[in-house]
Order: C-alpha cells, then structure tokens, then sequence
C-alpha cells in the first residue's frame, strides 16, 4: 500500500473523533453520568511496532482486550484495549460497584465486553455512513493476556492504530483502538478513503 | 422446519425474530410468555406494543442491527432488565435481569434480526451472595475474632499509615501498649472462658470510650493491647492511659490472684515521636514494648512513657 | 444579497465537505473558513458571518467557549454546533446560549439542515 496522504489521514482521524464522540455519549447514557473521550493521533504501522510502543509503557501488565472480527470492502479484527487495571477500573467507575479488583466477576466481564462492543460497533457505523461501506461482523469477545500474545498475529498484518483518552468522574484512562488488517484490506480501505475524499474535493 | 420451530418452543430461554420493521416474525414461547399482558406477538410491531423501549439502547441495538448489519450485547451490570420480562406468579411476579444478545441476519436481500434473551437472575443473585461473603472475608481478616476490636495484621496496617503520615506532615504521633496484670494467673483460677470474657469486657470499654476520638484501638496479642494515637505528644497519651488504667480497675473484675489488686488491673508502656524526627515502626513498638517492661518491673497497674528519641 | 457562512473545524476534510455541499446549494453564500475557536472569533468579530457552523471539539478553543464569546457581540447570526457527542449537560449549555445541536458526521444532509435553520431564523 502507499503511504496515506495528511488528508487521508485527517479523514481517519475525523471518522475516530466522530465514532468515540458517538461512544461517549452511548455509555453516558447508559451511566447516567458525563463521558469524555478523545482521540489524540491515528496511525498506521506494521503490527511489530505497536508492540514496541505499548511494551515500556504496559510493562508486565496484561492487557485486557474486546474484539470483534469484521469484513466487508475491508476486513480483519477490531480491537479496543485498555491496561488490566484501567479496564478493571472503568467497570468498576461505570457500575458503581465497590469490589476489589481480584474479585471482578462474571458481570464485570459482561460488562467490559458491551463498553467494548458499543466502542467498536460506533466505529463500524461511523465508518459505514462516511464511506458509504457495509460490513458485517461477530459478537465482541472479551481477552485478558499479554500484549505480545494479544497482538500475535501473522508477519505482514497492519494496524489502524489509534491511542484514546477515556474520562469518567475526574479520572482519565488511556486506551488504545486496533484495526488489524491484511495488506489488501489495507488497500481497499485506502480506495475507500479515495473516493470519499474526490466527493469532498472536486 | 416445523422440527426446529418446536425446539425453539420448548427452549428455556428467549429467542425472537425481528424483520427490517421490527415486527416480530418468529418468537419462542418460553419469551413470549415472559412478556408482560400481550397473549400472542408473532406479528406485532415491537416498538409499537412496548413504546417506553423508544430510544432506549435496547432499541439502539436492534436498529443497529437492522440499518448497519451490527451486532450488540447488552449486559446485566449495565442494563439490568432491558425487556419488559416477568418470571413467578402472583405476588411472585417479578421483572427478571437479562442477558441479550441482537445479531443481524440476512435472507436474500432482506435484512432480519435474533435476539436472544437469557435470564440471569441466578447469576445475579450468586454474585449478590459472593460479594456478601467476600466483604465478610475482608472484614474478618482485619478484626480479632473474640473480641471484634482491630486484629494485629490490621494494628500493623493503620500504624504504617499513620507513621508515613506523621513523618510526611510533621505531625507528633503517640502508641499506648498494655497489659492486663497477672493475666495467666487470672485464667487459671477462673478458667479460659472467664478470661475470655474478661478481654471481651476491656476490648468492649475500650471501643466504646476511644473511638470517639479517632483513636485506633487492637488486640496486639494475647491479653495485650494497643492504641493509635494520631497527632498527639506524649503528654496527651500519658493522660489518656491514665485514665484507661483507672477505668480498667474501676470495671471492678474480681480477680484474687493477683499480686497488686483485687480487682483486674492493667500496665501501660507509651512512644511518642515529635513531628520532628522520623521513625520507624519497628523503632516505635520497641520502645512502647520497653516502657510497658519498665512499668510492670516497676510494680504493675501503671503509665511509664519511653523517653523521646531525640531525648535518649 | 451576499450571505457569508464561517465554518469551523479543525478537521479539514469536515471544513472542505461543508463550504462545498453550501456553496453548491447556494452560491451566494460565501464561505469563510477557521480552524479552532480562537480562529474562529478573530474572523467572526471582523466578518460578521450571518451564519455559524462550527465544531465543538476542537484544539485552542472549543466550539462551546468560543459561541459564549460571540452570542453577546453577535445577536443575528444564526449559531449552530456539530458534535457526535451529544450529551444532556451539553444540549442544556446549548439551549442556554440559544444554539443549535446537529449531530456528526458531516454529510450534505448536514448543510442542507443548516441552511434551513438560518432561514427559518431569518424569515
């Protein structure tokens, strides 16, 4: 694939403002309290080099990961990440439950899986209603693992990568989108952002 | 397919079919029963028989389904009882958490959507019960089982944070240990449960007199005890000992094999740090184990304050 | 009559798909562009834009801190706000200033409801 021009890139990273913006006010409508999100900086890099960049910050932190797999004119995983902790934190900030954090149960889990889903899903329709696509795809499934066992996957994958800062009730939490695809899904997705951008333009 | 349809029949959870309407093409009997009044919604318009779903993320999740092919979970900690479902009968009747799930399906060109509903109420109330237990657990590790006062583990905890925070703010900070006086002696004549009762008696006065105050009270060891004493110098501790030693006797416990009293005495041993000086707990419990030594060779039933560190 | 529109955003791709859906509605409208909210207020107090469309989340100054600015020195202009996040905290700030709410992302549809607003507003 080229390389993505700045507009292309300024594209992405509006279709990522809009669909956290769109998260954000799912989940304060479901808490009941105000949520912030924002997206800082949208990348696109070999899958290597995220888990160089995530390394030194995770450390021997697991992370905690919500995926859901997805095709259409692209395809590939989606995933929404958080360190264990700031997952674990989050649950419990968005169920007001007073559990200590070894104890996270069934419900917490469920929990995490639907914030990851309402995430993900936003992504997908936002992304259906810019670039005029479609897609299908599965129900979230919720990981809790090493990044380098999360973010194993074939030689040659890229990544869609977009760090995001999550704020509930005074406390903000780093996060982090991947949209793993093969190279051709790449390029499709580069096709798409192309004709998006000839009908803005012309 | 009629195979199919009476095994969904005779399923034990919820499945319904939505068309690109939301009216209701397929739905089990086991969910269909769940709702509320309605005899029969095969065919009805689900927004239309149930307007207060309007808007709701349960509606948001089918029209996601249905317009962008997405699929959605909805689960029991954030939305506790999306559908209006009941279970039980009569006064029984309640609405029961749920667990759903909405997929998309496509038919040719036509544009469905599952939703399956589970009832979780027993997982709910498993997790209820957990919780319960686990903040039992929680309790009972940090308090001492006879007496219900601080345990030592705990002692060990709120001493640590108070001393970090003495040492960070400058602030003086006072430890009280003691003893009851001839205490085996005690436990021999009148037997393990009169001693017990007779711990349980000064734990009692001691948790009811001093946590007023703010000030910490624990069971150190067998008939030793302890007190917290943030943000005082030794004079108020040496006061407030005082007066636990005379309310001790006044409790008036009978006890004839004692070497100083009729009754049930007790010897006290104070630290006190300044704001000054930084300490360590290990320093600080050394000392106040030396002066309650100090106090019970120097005869028993009273206050001996170590001197202060930068004194020594 | 000539008709200036300010669109605000700090997304390009957002700015270029407005001026262009308004300008090929009503090409009497001239299209003035910014990218942040202080931007936005410089060319606002110069201009006098009729109308206002401008983003909420943006780097500098935000949509929201910017429309408290100009309300009071601005009374005709019609103001609206973009924002995929529309929250009940902020829908109160906007009634408060008497702005309108349209939702992100910006599609033609997005212009067409825009134009429409002032309108009604300037019948």
């Amino acid at each position: 694939m080229n390389e993505l021009t700045a507009l292309e890139l300024d594209a992405l990273a509006e279709i990522f403002n809009i669909s956290v913006g769109r998260s954000a006010s799912a989940l304060s409508e479901l808490t009941q309290e105000p949520v912030a999100m924002s997206v800082p900086v949208v990348h696109v890099m070999p899958i290597q080099r995220v888990i160089e960049i995530l390394s030194p910050s995770i450390g021997s932190e697991r992370l905690t990961c919500v995926s859901q797999l997805f095709s259409g004119s692209f395809s590939g995983e989606a995933m929404l990440m958080f360190p264990e902790n700031s997952s674990l934190e989050i649950v419990r900030l968005m169920l007001g439950s007073q559990v200590p954090i070894e104890q996270i149960s069934e419900i917490e889990q469920d929990a995490l899986s639907e914030i990851g889903n309402i995430i993900l899903n936003a992504c997908f329709s936002t992304i259906a209603d810019m670039l005029e696509d479609t897609f299908s795809c599965d129900l979230p499934k919720l990981n809790v693992a090493p990044i380098s066992e999360i973010l194993e996957k074939p030689e040659g994958e890229s990544v869609l990568f977009i760090q995001i800062q999550l704020a509930l009730e005074s406390r903000s939490l780093e996060g982090y989108l991947a949209f793993i695809m093969g190279s051709e899904s790449e390029a499709n997705l580069q096709q798409a952002l192309r004709s998006f951008l000839t009908g803005v333009q012309s | 397919m009629q195979l199919f349809e009476q095994a969904l029949g005779v399923l034990q959870s919820g499945v319904m079919i939505l068309d690109g309407n939301y009216r209701i093409h397929f739905i089990n009997q086991w969910l269909n029963k769940a709702f509320d009044s309605t005899p029969d919604l095969q065919g009805e318009q689900l927004f239309n028989s149930y307007p207060e779903l309007e808007g709701k993320r349960i509606h948001q999740a089918i029209e996601q389904a249905i317009k962008v092919g997405l699929p959605s979970l909805l689960s029991p900690g954030l939305n506790r009882s999306p559908l209006p479902l009941y279970r039980g009968e009569g006064a029984n009747r309640e609405r029961f958490p749920q667990s759903i799930r909405v997929q998309p399906m496509q038919v040719d060109s036509q544009r469905f959507c599952v939703v399956e509903v589970q009832d979780v109420s027993s997982m709910i109330r498993r997790e209820a019960l957990l919780n319960q237990q686990a903040e039992k657990l929680n309790q009972m590790a940090l308090t001492d089982e006879l007496t219900g006062i601080n345990n030592r583990r705990h002692f060990n905890m709120l001493l640590e944070k108070e001393l970090r925070r003495s040492n960070l703010q400058g602030t003086p900070l006072s430890l009280v240990l003691f003893d009851i006086d001839f205490f085996k002696q005690y436990n021999d004549h009148f037997g393990h449960p009169a001693g017990d009762k007779c711990l349980i008696a000064i734990a009692d006065y001691l948790k009811h007199q001093l946590s007023s105050y703010g000030y910490q009270v624990a069971r150190y060891g067998g008939e030793e005890f302890c007190i917290i004493l943030p943000e005082q110098d030794v004079e108020v501790a040496r006061h407030l000992a005082e007066r636990c030693r005379e309310e001790v006797e006044q409790l008036q416990i009978q006890h004839p094999s004692s070497q100083v009293a009729q009754v049930v005495t007790a010897s006290f041993g104070i630290a006190s740090k300044s704001g000054k000086q930084s300490e360590t707990q290990t320093s600080l419990i050394l000392r106040a184990d030396n002066a309650l030594y100090r106090a019970k060779l120097a005869g028993r039933n009273r206050v001996i304050a170590s001197e202060r560190l930068d004194e020594a | 009559m000539n008709k200036t529109v300010l669109v605000v955003d700090d997304s390009r791709v957002s700015r270029m798909m407005l001026s262009k859906v308004i300008a090929s509605i009503d090409a009497s409208w001239k299209v003035i562009e910014a990218e942040d909210g202080q931007q936005a207020v410089d060319k606002a107090l110069a201009e006098t834009p009729d109308l206002i469309v401008m983003d909420i989340n943006m780097p500098v100054m935000d949509g929201f801190q910017a429309i408290e600015i100009l309300r009071p020195k601005l009374p005709n202009t019609t103001m609206i706000l973009l924002s995929a996040n529309i929250q009940s905290s902020s829908q109160a700030r906007a009634e408060e200033l008497s702005v309108h709410f349209i939702a992100k992302p910006v599609t033609p549809a997005v212009a067409v409801k825009a134009l429409s607003l002032w309108s009604q507003e300037n019948e």
